[in-house]
């Protein structure tokens, strides 16, 4: 019988509940076991092909969901540059989530390095994740103790926007006007920690540094006919932030009321730069432009 | 005599309580502004703790909203 994917999960350890959980709302999960290699060839080898050796060895998890309900306790998680202790393994094809210790099942710490949160118009939210794995792989001794979730809730991109500020000093009130999509993406650096003093042949990595950037797309309005409610940032206002080239103060979250404009709560915010505005005038088609921004500073998860 | 600690806890929301003991809570309501208010009213329980939010949610059978409160850590 095959192992279906809906029973291959990724679970990390949650210390408060001294359990591990399944990582909620998945979609995919992929793992990655890479060996790194180096020529050791002499001329004592005989024959034409090379007989390369073994130097360090790396692993990798990557997860994509469609739970964006834990976007600030992720944001955080990155910030705190501890790594996860984390596992793949079989679970039950009764809740899918008990884990079962298959014989391939493996544990290890690992740094979430990069994550993805994508908040666009009529579509569920999603976030994807990657883990980088930081020394050794065990296998399982017992069947870990796992904490069960419960069943989660989706969000439409439309209630979470993107807010901008003209400056960097004022608290961002102005949604982007006729927004399309928008994502956040946070990247930590790890660089290689390891030593003749690590055992065995794994890679071991330390963060050294965080980024982030944003994007957003919005249609180009000729007249933003919305007059009720909160006021938003025009393509015009954004290239006068683009001209000023000043770092802004920016926001992402939760809206309600009239035209999805008014905040109801911060989920992170901080300060950024413009990368780049490219603006579309396709032929009979509708114009819109996109806009990436680079993270000025760190990001602050709630208000 | 009364134990003040005792007594403090018995107080506190069911949800504060939850987001104190898991270090999150994911709070529920029929409506966006109905979750709204309750997560306003668990932070300014929470005191000068600091709490975030997620993205608010909808269950897809039941159609309630859902939004969860994380307590960061000082």
């Amino acid at each position: 019988m095959t192992l279906k994917g809906q029973n291959f999960r990724i679970l990390t350890f949650d210390a408060t509940a001294n359990k591990f959980k399944c990582i909620g709302m998945a979609t995919n999960c992929t793992v990655s076991l890479n060996t790194n290699t180096e020529s050791a060839d002499t001329k004592d080898d005989t024959g034409m092909a090379s007989k390369p050796t073994v130097t360090s060895k790396s692993w990798s998890v990557s997860v994509e969901s469609l739970s964006v309900a834990d976007v600030a306790a992720m944001l955080t998680a990155i910030k705190s540059l501890t790594p996860f202790t984390l596992l793949w393994d079989e679970t039950s094809t009764s809740d899918n989530q008990t884990a079962q210790k298959a014989t391939f099942a493996r544990k290890g710490q690992a740094y979430l390095n990069d994550a993805t949160f994508t908040f666009n118009d009529r579509a569920n939210a999603t976030k994807s994740l990657q883990f980088s794995g930081s020394g050794a792989l065990e296998t399982l001794a017992t069947a870990p103790s796992v904490e069960t979730i419960s069943a989660g809730s989706y969000t439409k991109g439309q209630y979470v926007r993107f807010f901008l500020s003209s400056d960097n000093s004022n608290t961002p009130s102005r949604v982007i006007a006729g927004a399309l999509q928008l994502s956040l993406h946070v990247s930590m650096t790890l660089e290689s920690a390891t030593t003749k003093d690590t055992p065995g042949d794994w890679d071991v990595q330390e963060p050294t540094a965080l980024n982030y950037d944003i994007s957003t797309s919005a249609l180009i309005r000729a007249n933003d006919t919305i007059t009720s409610g909160v006021q938003a940032q025009t393509l015009a206002d954004l290239e006068s932030i683009y001209e000023a080239s000043s770092p802004v103060k920016w926001l992402i979250g939760n809206v309600s009321g009239d035209n999805q404009r008014t905040l109801s709560s911060t989920i992170v915010s901080g300060s950024c730069i413009v990368a780049s505005l490219t603006l579309n005038g396709p032929n009979r088609q509708n114009a819109d432009y996109s806009a990436s921004f680079t993270g000025w500073g760190d990001y602050t998860v709630a208000a | 005599m009364s134990n003040k600690k005792t007594d403090e806890q018995t107080q506190q929301s069911p949800e504060l309580v939850q987001l104190l003991t898991n270090g999150n809570v994911t709070l529920t309501a029929e409506t966006r502004e109905e979750l709204q208010a309750k997560a306003e009213a668990v932070a300014a329980e929470a005191g000068d703790k600091i709490v975030a939010v997620g993205a608010v949610g909808q269950d897809r059978e039941t159609g309630d909203f859902t939004l969860r409160l994380d307590i960061l850590n000082n």
